[in-house]
């Protein structure tokens, strides 16, 4: 089948007159859910189409189609074409993108796609029935218990008119554990995830299910009663998960050139000393240290190898991330950040697997050390704009009192400006997680990423309760 | 080209073709599909960017096998894919577990063919989109100090079809433009945070003038957060502006009013029929007919429920708890027409054209709601985290300002509100009289409520 489609994208290609980019997307997905012991979900889903994008007279149009007939892939490509034109003639700066020796030609299949594919229905859905049953027992004040998981099946074939020609095959599991608590008015909920890019096995490789059933039971128990958190600027502990959401929301989308030519406070540092010594942060298409991180992506939806794209070296900023038409218009070579979400989307700017690399500090040294601080993990959604300003939820926080670790309070909000709080930090522990393999990026289209890193100890606003 | 009634009866045909493969003994089955046709234009990095254009139809199979669930969805529309796919969609249900409570809708009184479309859509071209875009990006512009990271304009024809093995089917066909700017203040010296507007409208004619105004507003709001300075520490009353209003409150109604979290045991409002969660100044409805929102029109809802207005807060007091066919079955209730989403996903539960505001009579001008806040801050556009369930809301006051002695005084920075959101529900102190469309969705008004701490960076 797809050998075929292949064939009729190639014949297409050779009708064009521009440069024009053909992107087949066959996605198969399937989502199995269990709340309060009722069957909420049992869904497959497959999607299957080509995106058209063309580059003429300086200027892009895009058609997308479903109808993968010659016919269809004809009629595609002269709507893209008619746009671009018709576009032409309003744009003030004539788009060009950046020749490249990364252009991706052949295969390129990441392990676990034809694993995971094979493995029963019938063995994926128990497994869930089983963890929500186990969660709902987990403790006497779980009113109810939500499991849920999804996998996803990608299968892309890239042309481009400039020599790109590959095929990419991967899968992405993700598990999701949701209990909700009750003692009489008091609602809680403590909550676990997990997704990766490979096997099954590749969603368990930092905590086995019962720990993560244990996780999020103890959460909602311990959220019934806790106190809130004093507001204010404070010594921190991040954990790796919060540390590759401050990477990804508080540092990468303020280095992704479109938002950086939109006037993003990082367009005028580049070179700059932006961050403490200790701190270097990458972006990257492979999973670094650890295999299986959710935003692995060999080659990104323009036909360029992915690679590693280090953004802080040693504290300064070295690279912004770019697609080939950013990079043709800051001299740089593309960075294989072009991502879309689905063939009828065009690709944009989009981070991959972002993290601070591990340090030499240990984290119980790093905790010894604040006398009145908090420890915070359990990232919930986050936000940052272009001043690098940026906020993110928290749920599982515990206080730090005389360099020990003391009791929960409830979940709170922390919040800073990027670059100031990596200037703050003085402690990178020698550990390194993937945490956010769950965790989808939303800037117009979803886009599946990763983060994480070390332990951190940083300054940073917590917003909590005033008197 | 197909007419609208022509297109809904493709989608119907192709969906009764899926109905019958798997009919039989002990099998409900219910298709959604959609088909639409897409054409939208983008303005990035100070520049006119993309033109698009995008025609699909998706299509959802619900099956249920002796009381167990299976669904499918796919894109495609070939008769013998169609085909494959239901049958899937009944090996799938067969893998499952049955339960009384899977059920698909029971004939309606009123079923048919409704339409909230404008057909003068149909003869639009790329470059009357351009002009519109242009218009959105002159009206920006008139504040220089206002760099637009993205502004997009789409015009959207879309039809939908439900059809159930119970023999009723319902079929609309509705059109819309959207349009939707981001962008913020910046100087020499200064960048601001980011702020968006946009709308949403039926009519081609009235397109010009509502894109006028939603882009004025914006404009006044991005120019406006330039030069911000600290706020204060403090607890106590702070200013909902429409737009934080629905982020912190409409959220945490919609939740606790799902007739699911109730059954579940999961919503705070659980047991609370009838009772008063709120300010007894406080109303809350939907209108799913109402025909001026496009986006959240529907004249029946995902699984073919002809829909209606529904009063979910009165004077305070909860009136109503939404149910699709699933909940209604567990509660042995009625569904209510509020089973949510479209053909690519199962059925969940939802409001449209969500409005929120003030018993009449009791609702302030938003001159007088400033006098009343006195000193404190207005919170524009709150980015944070919301916690439904536990109602803790914490996050940071985004192109928000600073009122001193009942005026308006300065944009504020690095500002961080938290706060309990069934606590302020009952603490309101008073509510706006003129209600803000939020997005061409939604309404709210300004609303004041006391119990928040403002943190200060």
């Amino acid at each position: 089948m797809n050998h075929s489609i292949r064939e009729r994208l190639q014949q297409t290609l050779a009708k064009g007159g521009h440069w024009t980019e053909f992107r087949y997307h066959n996605r198969r997905s399937r989502i199995f859910g269990v709340r309060k012991g009722e069957v909420d979900e049992m869904s497959s889903k497959h999607y299957e189409g080509v995106g058209i994008r063309v580059l003429m007279n300086g200027s892009w149009g895009f058609a997308s189609t479903s109808d993968l007939s010659i016919e269809g892939l004809e009629k595609a490509l002269a709507d893209a074409e008619n746009l671009a034109e018709a576009l032409s003639f309003r744009k003030q700066h004539k788009s060009q993108i950046a020749e490249s020796s990364k252009l991706a030609r052949g295969d390129f299949f990441i392990e676990g796609y034809e694993e995971l594919f094979a493995m029963p229905i019938e063995e994926k859905f128990d497994f869930v029935r089983k963890a929500e049953e186990q969660l709902s027992q987990e403790a006497e004040k779980i009113e109810a218990a939500a499991c849920r998981y999804t996998e996803m099946f990608e299968d892309k074939i890239i042309l481009t008119s400039d020599g790109a020609d590959c095929h990419i095959k991967l899968a992405r599991p993700e598990l999701r554990l949701i209990a909700f608590g009750a003692d009489g008015s008091l609602h809680s909920k403590g909550f676990e995830s997990v997704g990766g890019t490979g096997n099954w096995d590749c969603m368990f490789r930092n905590k086995p299910v019962e720990k993560m059933i244990e996780g999020a039971a103890s959460e909602a128990v311990e959220m019934l009663n806790a106190p809130e958190g004093d507001g204010g600027k404070k010594t921190v502990i991040l954990s790796p998960a919060m540390v590759g959401l401050l990477s990804h929301e508080a540092i990468g989308h303020t280095v992704e050139a479109d938002f950086v030519k939109s006037g993003s406070v990082a367009g005028e540092k580049m070179d700059q000393e932006v961050a403490s010594s200790l701190v270097t942060l990458c972006d990257s298409g492979y999973s670094e240290y650890t295999e299986g991180a959710g935003g692995e992506l060999p080659v990104d939806d323009e036909g360029i190898l992915c690679q590693k794209t280090p953004i802080i070296k040693d504290g300064k900023l070295v690279s912004f991330l770019h697609n080939r038409e950013t990079a043709a218009e800051f001299g740089v070579e593309p960075t294989g950040n072009a991502r879309a979400w689905v063939f009828s989307d065009e690709p944009l700017i989009r981070m991959r697997n972002t993290y601070i690399e591990p340090g030499n500090d240990q984290l119980k040294n790093m905790i010894s050390e604040i006398e009145d601080g908090y420890f915070i993990d359990g990232p919930g959604g986050g936000q940052a704009d272009a001043t690098g300003e940026f906020m993110f939820g928290a749920s599982k926080v515990r206080r730090i009192q005389n360099g020990k670790l003391s009791g929960h309070v409830k979940e709170l909000t922390v919040s800073g400006k990027a670059f100031e709080v990596l200037q703050s930090v003085d402690a990178v522990s020698q550990d390194f997680r993937w945490d956010l393999g769950a965790g989808y990026c939303g800037k117009g289209q979803p886009a599946k990423v990763d983060a994480g890193g070390p332990y951190l100890r940083c300054q940073v606003l917590v917003g909590g309760a005033q008197t | 080209m197909m007419t609208p009634k022509e297109q809904t009866a493709m989608l119907l045909k192709n969906s009764e073709i899926m109905i019958d493969e798997i009919k039989g003994e002990g099998t409900q089955s219910e298709v959604c599909a959609q088909h639409s046709v897409d054409l939208s234009v983008v303005y990035e990095g100070n520049d006119f960017s993309v033109s698009k254009s995008n025609t699909t139809s998706s299509y959802g199979i619900r099956a249920i096998v002796d009381g167990k669930l299976g669904f499918m969805t796919s894109n495609s529309s070939s008769d013998q894919m169609l085909r494959e796919i239901a049958l899937e969609t009944r090996k799938l249900a067969m893998l499952s577990v049955s339960s009384e409570h899977h059920q698909i809708a029971t004939a309606m009184e009123k079923h048919g063919y409704s339409e909230n479309y404008d057909p003068s859509t149909e003869m639009l071209l790329p470059s009357d989109l351009y002009n519109m875009l242009q218009l959105m990006v002159d009206e920006v512009h008139k504040e220089k100090n206002i760099s637009l990271d993205r502004a997009e304009i789409s015009c959207s024809r879309q039809y939908f079809t439900l059809t159930n093995s119970n023999g009723f089917s319902q079929q609309a066909a509705a059109s819309d433009f959207s349009w939707f700017a981001m962008g913020m203040g910046k100087t020499k010296n200064e960048v601001t945070s980011f702020d968006y507007d946009g709308g949403t409208v039926r009519d081609r004619s009235a397109l010009e003038n509502e894109i006028i105004q939603t882009m004025e507003r914006f404009r006044q709001y991005v120019g406006s957060s330039l030069g911000p300075r600290q706020a204060k520490d403090y607890k106590g009353a702070i200013l909902l502006h429409p737009a934080a209003v629905m982020s912190i409150l409409g959220q945490t109604i919609s939740f606790n009013a799902n007739g699911k979290n109730h059954l579940d045991g999961i919503s705070a409002w659980n047991e609370q029929m009838g009772q008063q969660v709120a300010s007894e100044t406080l109303l809350v409805a939907e209108d799913p007919l109402d025909e001026n929102r496009p986006d959240g029109w529907s004249p029946f809802d995902r699984e073919g429920v002809t829909t209606s207005r529904h009063q979910i807060i009165d004077a305070g007091h909860l009136n109503f708890a939404a149910h699709n066919c699933f909940s209604a079955h567990q509660a042995g209730i009625q569904p209510t027409g509020n089973a949510a989403g479209g053909a690519t996903g199962l059925p969940q539960i939802g409001f449209s054209n969500l409005k929120i505001s003030g018993v009449e009579g009791k609702a302030l001008s938003e001159e007088l709601l400033y006098q009343k806040l006195g000193t404190g801050l207005v919170l524009k556009r709150f980015s944070g985290s919301c916690d439904p369930i536990s109602g803790q809301f914490s996050g940071v006051a985004k192109n928000s300002w600073w009122v001193e002695n009942g005026k308006r005084s300065h944009a504020v920075h690095e500002t961080m509100v938290s706060g309990n959101a069934f606590d302020v529900l009952k603490q309101i102190l008073a509510i706006g009289s003129q209600l803000h469309v939020n997005l061409g969705g939604s309404q709210a008004p300004y609303i004041l409520i006391d119990g928040v701490s403002v943190t200060a960076g």
